[in-house]
């Protein structure tokens, strides 16, 4: 079976895709929260550390604490995401910077510059501001405070925030995650995989298997071990199986019995009364023989007649019930049918027989004949054998027929004829008496194909 | 064949479970962050300032936080604030004292004049500082002025030393707050402006004041091939600076250490910058030289114990950036 058509592999990579997309859904909305968390707390420090900076500057450049205000701005910049501190006064020269070479510098000729530009009105307000740019990759926060007692001393500090590599680190923490969990996705999917094989294909399979074997072979079919579903279903078949084989054997033997009493009826009754007639037509023939030639010899036909019309009618009743007629055994109907062979097909046929009338029933001795008869036939029609052999005996609890010849292999046929109905009747004869049947080729100067049937004693 | 397949069925379940419960557990990789450099603001350290400054150290693995005072560069380095500082011999026997664990990767460069004692025109001689107040950073000129003294045959215990960041020497001393001032550089050329003159500098020296790189020890783990990189870049940075020639970025440096462009080159000759082969000699040498240091400044009370370290020099870094 091709691997996408099986529902084991279905259900794995329905479950499959079904989960990544899960996941990739996931991934999304787990980059835009971490995102916005990470951008909040961005903010959140740009806003506490910018009022801390701020207070703490106005109050060291009030006691003229320079170098005390240049550290402060040193440990400024150990936050990741800083890019760049500047302290500027309303004039625009820097005081203090995260990078020295800033320092005392017009903040104009700065990195910072447009952002001193964006935002010259906080020196008027006097009240902070905090600024993404368009991509929301840098953030700008500005807090003023006074550089002296005076209300005209204004300054600033002003700190950019580059949050790229904070968002690349989400970035990869949401994919790091969305891996873990296909990871664990995929391993499930395999685990479901094997337990969906051991839990399901295999036992579905070996109830096709019983199905198959049930259909072809002789015998009452397997079951699943268990409880479960398909256990339940193989043991339901089970039974169908051996219900209908039991009518099958019905219908076998009603058949059987009904040529049996036929095959009576015409030899006890119709070949009796043929038979006086025939012997009256001579009579007639006989005492009008001086009287009247012409008449006698008319008489002479109709006895003639009848006598071959006796010898049909007791072929007939021979072939609806060839077994047990005038207490003609197995015997006599396996010779009679090698006869048949003999004289239809022109093989050389003989005969081992070892009595087995009193291990098999009138009935099973029947069955066996008919399959006998089955692969005679067949042999001398397909295989065209020069000999042919039939031994009966009992061998090892068995009552065992083989035929042997010396013709081509026997093969199935591949569309149905009558071959195919005979094979299937011989069939149903044999799953009736419970029997086997074997074919094998015994190699040598010439091949030989030999059928064996084997009847088990405590079933026969 | 049959029974191989057998067995694979029976344990690939098996294995599998075993994959999804890693797969379930796995544990959190947290992005590597970028590394930390405190290298203070010094001409030492300019190499690796101007490679920030130039970008030339990829910005998403580096990051270069400029801290002015070389006592707040070794406190952001103890604190584990920073991963990578440039400090002097003297500060790492310091931080060894005090128990903090470092790797020395690289020695940069030499003082060769760089750090010297500075006293106005009336003090004449190392003699005349006894019972004067003098200025000092005290986590990395003290034993420069330990060994000036003893040369004129005196002690810590003659003067006075007052405790200053180099920024705030030059008003002290013009305030009269203090007599002399143990300076480095760039402070050295600035307070040379000023009429002071030299009375002892880091030439005489018998165990030379070093700048050397070092990396804490999760650094030196985790971090192998940016602090390669890191050295390889300062390696390169360092020629340009020391050709004698104007180099890009060199404005910057300029407004930073607050020189002029002659001073600068009269400021980085006074510091000799070590090549490969010099770096790898100079590491070698590096315990024993650590161990006359280490003699003179216990001798001198600025240590008060012998630090105990065993592996504190890592060579590999070195020799894997410049294989």
């Amino acid at each position: 079976m091709n691997f996408f058509q099986s529902i084991q592999s279905r259900i794995t990579l329905t479950l499959l895709i079904f989960g990544m997309l899960m996941i990739l859904l996931n991934n999304w909305r787990n980059q835009q929260w971490l995102k916005d968390r990470r951008l909040a707390r961005l903010e959140l420090e740009a806003n506490e550390t910018g009022s801390r900076l701020a207070g703490l500057l106005q109050h060291l450049s009030r006691k003229q604490l320079q170098r005390a205000a240049e550290l402060e701005m040193a440990y400024v910049s150990l936050s990741q995401d800083v890019e760049l501190g500047l302290v500027c006064n309303k004039e625009g020269i820097v005081s203090c910077a995260t990078q020295m070479q800033w320092q005392q510098m017009d903040v104009l000729k700065t990195p910072l510059a447009d952002e001193w530009r964006q935002h010259a009105d906080v020196l008027e307000t006097m009240e902070p501001a905090l600024h993404w740019n368009e991509e929301k990759t840098r953030l700008v926060v500005m807090v003023p405070f006074f550089e002296t007692y005076e209300s005209t001393s204004r300054a600033a500090v002003m700190i950019r925030y580059d949050a790229t590599l904070a968002l690349v680190q989400v970035r990869e923490d949401a994919w790091q995650e969305s891996l873990r969990q296909a990871g664990v996705l995929l391993a499930s999917c395999l685990l479901l995989w094997f337990a969906l094989d051991e839990l399901i294909t295999r036992r579905v399979r070996r109830v096709v298997e019983i199905l198959r074997t049930a259909s072809s072979k002789n015998g009452l079919p397997l079951t699943l071990k268990g409880n479960d579903e398909l256990s339940m279903i193989s043991k339901e078949f089970a039974g169908a199986v051996t219900k209908l084989r039991t009518a099958e054997n019905m219908v076998l033997e009603a058949a059987e019995q009904e040529r049996r009493k036929i095959g009576r009826d015409l030899h006890d009754d119709l070949c009796q009364r043929l038979s006086a007639t025939k012997m009256k037509a001579e009579v007639v023939q006989r005492m009008i023989h001086e009287i009247d030639g012409k008449i006698a010899s008319l008489a002479g036909q109709v006895a003639e007649e009848l006598s071959e019309s006796t010898v049909i009618a007791r072929g007939m009743a021979w072939g609806l019930a060839p077994v047990g007629i005038e207490n003609h055994g197995l015997k006599d109907a396996l010779e009679n049918v090698l006869r048949f062979a003999e004289k239809s097909y022109q093989v050389r046929c003989s005969l081992d027989y070892s009595d087995v009338s009193t291990s098999l029933t009138g009935s099973a001795q029947e069955l066996l004949f008919r399959i006998a008869q089955e692969l005679v036939v067949n042999a001398c029609k397909h295989s065209k054998p020069g000999v042919l052999n039939i031994t009966v005996r009992i061998e090892d609890e068995n009552v065992e027929l083989s035929v042997i010849h010396d013709g081509s292999a026997f093969s199935e046929p591949e569309v149905a004829s009558s071959l195919v109905m005979g094979l299937h009747l011989m069939g149903q004869r044999l799953r009736t008496l419970s029997a086997t049947l074997e074919r094998t080729i015994e190699k040598g100067a010439r091949d030989f194909q030999i059928a064996i049937v084997r009847i088990p004693l405590k079933n026969a | 064949m049959k029974d191989s397949k057998a067995m694979v069925q029976r344990f690939l379940p098996l294995l599998i479970a075993v994959l999804l419960l890693a797969a379930s557990f796995f544990p959190y990789q947290e992005k590597k962050s970028r590394l930390r450099i405190v290298p203070g603001v010094w001409p030492a350290a300019e190499s690796l300032l101007v490679a920030s400054d130039l970008q030339v150290l990829p910005l998403d693995s580096f990051q270069l936080i400029e801290i002015p005072w070389s006592s707040a560069v070794i406190r952001a380095f103890g604190s584990g604030a920073a991963d990578v500082a440039v400090v002097t011999l003297e500060s790492i026997l310091r931080m060894q004292e005090a128990g903090q664990k470092l790797k020395v990767l690289m020695v940069l460069c030499q003082s060769a004049g760089a750090d010297a004692i500075l006293a106005p025109t009336k003090i004449l001689r190392l003699q005349d500082l006894k019972g004067k107040r003098v200025g000092i950073e005290r986590s990395s000129s003290s034993y420069l002025l330990a060994c000036a003294l003893e040369s004129a045959g005196m002690t810590m215990a003659d003067i006075e030393t007052v405790p200053m960041f180099q920024s705030e020497m030059e008003p002290a001393l013009q305030g009269g707050q203090i007599e002399a001032v143990v300076a480095m550089e760039p402070w050295l050329t600035i307070l040379s402006r000023n009429g002071t003159h030299c009375l002892y500098d880091s030439s005489q020296l018998k165990v030379p004041i070093m700048s050397l790189l070092v990396a804490s020890d999760r650094a030196c783990t985790s971090s192998r091939e940016e602090l390669a990189a890191l050295l390889q870049v300062q390696a390169g940075m360092a020629k340009t600076l020391w050709a004698g020639k104007s180099f890009p970025g060199m404005d910057a440096v300029l407004r930073r250490e607050n020189l002029t462009a002659e001073e600068l080159q009269a400021c980085l000759g006074r510091l000799h910058p070590l090549n490969n082969s010099e770096n790898k000699e100079m590491l070698k040498q590096l315990p024993q030289l650590a161990l006359q240091m280490e003699e003179l400044m216990i001798r001198a009370g600025l240590l008060k114990t012998r630090p105990t370290t065993s592996e504190w020099i890592d060579a590999s870094i070195a020799k894997e950036a410049f294989k």
